[in-house]
């Protein structure tokens, strides 16, 4: 029998439990209090109560941004999902050149956000933009109100799917082919064993990608900063964007504080859901 | 040890808008923190190419005073946000560049020495319209550097092709039509050759514009506004240009380019402020109205590819209004001090023709100061350029934005401007929601 000595393991954990505390436990109490204060920076903060949630509330700005940042996860996420699913199911079945294909798709995913937001702005650019140029038409991708969020959500897919490709790779090689096999035997075609097998198999990875696409969805920030900063007509100011503004523009730290706990409680809300209904799913065991 | 509110900015930087902070690039260059010792000082600026003219300038300080001065240049698009994190946390530089839109939310919370306590001798000699942009309250809070006004860069080869003068260029917004249009219609020609109005004329094919017709508020949108006798700010500092004579102008400026098809899309130039900048060094634009801030990148960027000049920027019915608008040095008031000798030393330099005389040398922009100014002019005179038309320019003018967090009261204004340029929103409907929604920023 192993006896548990607590010191020991009170002071393995304490390096983690420190940065745990310090950089996330303490500033998200610190954001709480600071969202009911007055506070530009520069000057000494004062108390004002619940008044910047009544101020974000009653202004629609924040409204607002929450149905953008819905909008672009609804959009975003279930493409990237769908994507990256289709991409490992033809990159895991180690075709020529399959290995070139898996960096290349990966490339997007690990350059800056904010560097692939300005190349982006240059590919979109109305006039001069390579897109225009490649399809013949003057289309205004980021300053259309109809079209610009869309755009934003199509470079958050490209940048993604090649990230979320290499999670359903990993999962799609611990199925055992002797479980497609036999379901070829009992004349199942592709689809029913894409549905049926590979889709179920896959839960707990999707389970996984899902939680972490969302909450990424709605913490995206440098991407869209870079490609419209929330413009136009703040069709494009997911909620991020919003704290930035009213943070680093308005200089109204509470009230950007008090859009980040509102974030934060969503957040937590979110992914208790998606637990609760990815737990009532069956988990098939392949060992 | 940290002091208290050091470390409650440091945690709400991270933690209150950790989520946008952790997208921003560090704060950690440009505050006190940069090679300091007992007797260096820091100086912080937002213009890349100001920085060896303050170089130049600063080791004169240094022989005469002993007190070295570290420079770091924080870039524009992060300086103010950086600049309210340090002086927070107590972390701002010695001394720094102000523009008026920001120093008063500065000078209110006592983060600025009071000039009028420092510098005693030769303030007859600054540009008094930049001293007046900084005088608040019975003090002067910041040391002018620099000032610009604002003129109209020309394409020689263009306008005299096309049997124009710049300097006749008058607009009216009440007019069926006016010098500008007439000129803009002569300048703007599409692939086929024809210009605006021409049976065939395709908008979208344009290879050449007149004119720089933008979302700009000090070099187009404060200048036509003043020009049509409309007020940018009342007496309040509140914001008051949603008035006819604002609503007419600005519509004129946005029929520019939605209408009359003279100027650049705004879809190109609302993601780009400096698209039309680059249209003119290109060769496709043919009048560009901006300010000294963009002589050295047009010099530059022209080379010899043809001839261009400056002429004086288009006039209105109330006259030819340019926004001038100064840069100062200000002292931090929060600075220890062993430090606080060396800062006003170092604001007195500044002040002086010598001080400031680098800034005109090296071609950077017009010294404040009325002794160095002729060096800006014969750096460029020396290059075949006459800026004296900026000089002209401060004869009739229009102030720049001023008041507490004007600057976050533009941020707010801007994106409806821009919808204006566009062509979403008319004039009647955007302004008075600009200026609503610009207001409620800066209460």
């Amino acid at each position: 029998m192993i006896r548990t000595r607590p010191l020991t393991a009170y002071l393995l954990v304490a390096p983690s439990l420190l940065g745990v505390t310090a950089f996330l436990i303490l500033p998200v109490v610190l954001a709480f209090a600071v969202s009911l204060m007055q506070w530009d920076l520069i000057g000494a903060p004062t108390f004002v109560g619940l008044d910047n949630y009544a101020a974000l509330l009653e202004g629609g700005s924040l409204g607002n941004s929450l149905l953008v940042t819905a909008v672009f996860t609804l959009i975003s996420v279930p493409v990237t999902l769908a994507l990256g699913l289709l991409l490992a199911t033809q990159l895991v079945r180690a075709l020529p050149g399959s290995a070139l294909v898996r960096v290349i798709v990966v490339i997007p995913w690990v350059c800056a956000p904010l560097a692939i937001g300005v190349v982006w702005t240059w590919i979109f650019q109305p006039s001069t933009g390579a897109l225009n140029a490649l399809i013949g038409h003057r289309i205004e991708w980021l300053t259309s109100p109809t079209l610009a969020l869309p755009a934003v959500a199509f470079v958050a897919i490209w940048q993604n799917v090649g990230y979320v490709s290499l999670f359903f790779q990993a999962g799609l090689s611990r199925i055992p082919d002797s479980i497609y096999e036999a379901a070829e035997l009992d004349g199942a075609g592709p689809w029913r064993r894409l549905v049926s097998m590979t889709i179920p198999l896959l839960r707990p990875t999707t389970f996984f990608l899902a939680v972490t696409q969302v909450v990424a969805s709605f913490q995206v920030f440098d991407t869209i900063y870079a490609l419209t900063g929330g413009g136009p007509q703040h069709r494009t100011e997911v909620i991020a964007a919003l704290i930035y503004s009213e943070g680093f523009t308005a200089f109204r730290l509470g009230r950007a504080s008090a859009a980040a706990v509102i974030l934060f409680v969503i957040l937590v809300v979110i992914t208790v859901v998606q637990q609760r209904w990815f737990a009532k799913r069956i988990t098939y065991d392949m060992s | 040890m940290l002091s208290r509110r050091r470390l409650l900015t440091a945690l709400a930087a991270t933690g209150a808008v950790g989520t946008a902070a952790a997208c921003s690039p560090s704060s950690s260059n440009g505050g006190g923190d940069d090679g300091e010792d007992a007797k260096t000082l820091t100086f912080r600026l937002w213009d890349e190419t100001a920085k060896p003219a303050y170089e130049e300038s600063f080791q004169a300080f240094t022989e005469k005073t002993g007190w070295k001065v570290a420079i770091t240049v924080v870039p524009w698009d992060e300086y103010w946000k950086t600049l309210s994190l340090d002086v927070g946390s107590s972390e701002a530089a010695d001394v720094y560049w102000m523009n008026s839109a920001n120093f008063v939310q500065f000078q209110e919370s006592g983060n600025l020495m009071n000039i009028n306590d420092v510098v005693t001798e030769g303030r007859d000699k600054w540009v008094k319209s930049v001293v007046d942009l900084y005088t608040r309250d019975g003090g002067l809070w910041g040391v002018p550097q620099l000032w610009d006004s604002i003129a109209l860069y020309y394409n020689k080869n263009l306008t005299d092709a096309a049997g124009i003068d710049p300097a006749s260029l008058r607009f009216d917004p009440a007019a069926p039509t006016d010098a500008l249009r007439d000129a803009g219609r002569a300048l703007t020609l599409d692939q086929g050759g024809k210009h605006p109005g021409d049976e065939g004329f395709d908008p979208n094919t344009r290879t050449q514009f007149a004119f720089n017709a933008q979302a700009d508020r000090q070099a187009i949108i404060g200048p036509f506004l003043a020009s049509n006798g409309a007020q940018w700010q009342d007496a309040d500092e509140k914001y008051s240009f949603a008035s006819a004579e604002g609503i007419a102008a600005f519509q004129y400026a946005a029929d520019l380019v939605n209408v009359q098809q003279i100027a650049p899309s705004a879809a190109d130039t609302n993601e780009n402020g400096d698209f039309t900048r680059d249209l003119f060094t290109q060769g496709k634009l043919a009048l560009f109205q901006s300010g000294p801030y963009n002589v050295k990148n047009i010099a530059e960027g022209v080379g010899d590819t043809f001839a261009w000049g400056i002429a004086p920027l288009v006039a209105g019915p109330a006259g030819g209004k340019s926004v001038i608008h100064g840069v100062v040095a200000v002292g931090n008031a929060r600075a220890g001090d062993e430090k606080k000798e060396g800062i006003q030393e170092l604001l007195r330099w500044l002040g002086t023709a010598d001080g400031q005389r680098p800034l005109g040398t090296q071609g950077v922009a017009f010294p404040a100061h009325a002794d160095a100014q002729g060096a800006f002019v014969e750096h460029w005179s020396g290059k075949g350029v006459d800026v004296q038309q900026f000089i002209t320019a401060t004869n009739d003018t229009t102030p720049a934005d001023r008041g507490a967090k004007s600057n976050a009261g533009l941020e707010a204004a801007m994106p409806i401007f821009q919808e204006i340029f566009i062509g979403r929103l008319s004039a009647a409907d955007g302004l008075p929601a600009a200026q609503e929604a610009g207001n409620e920023a800066m209460a």
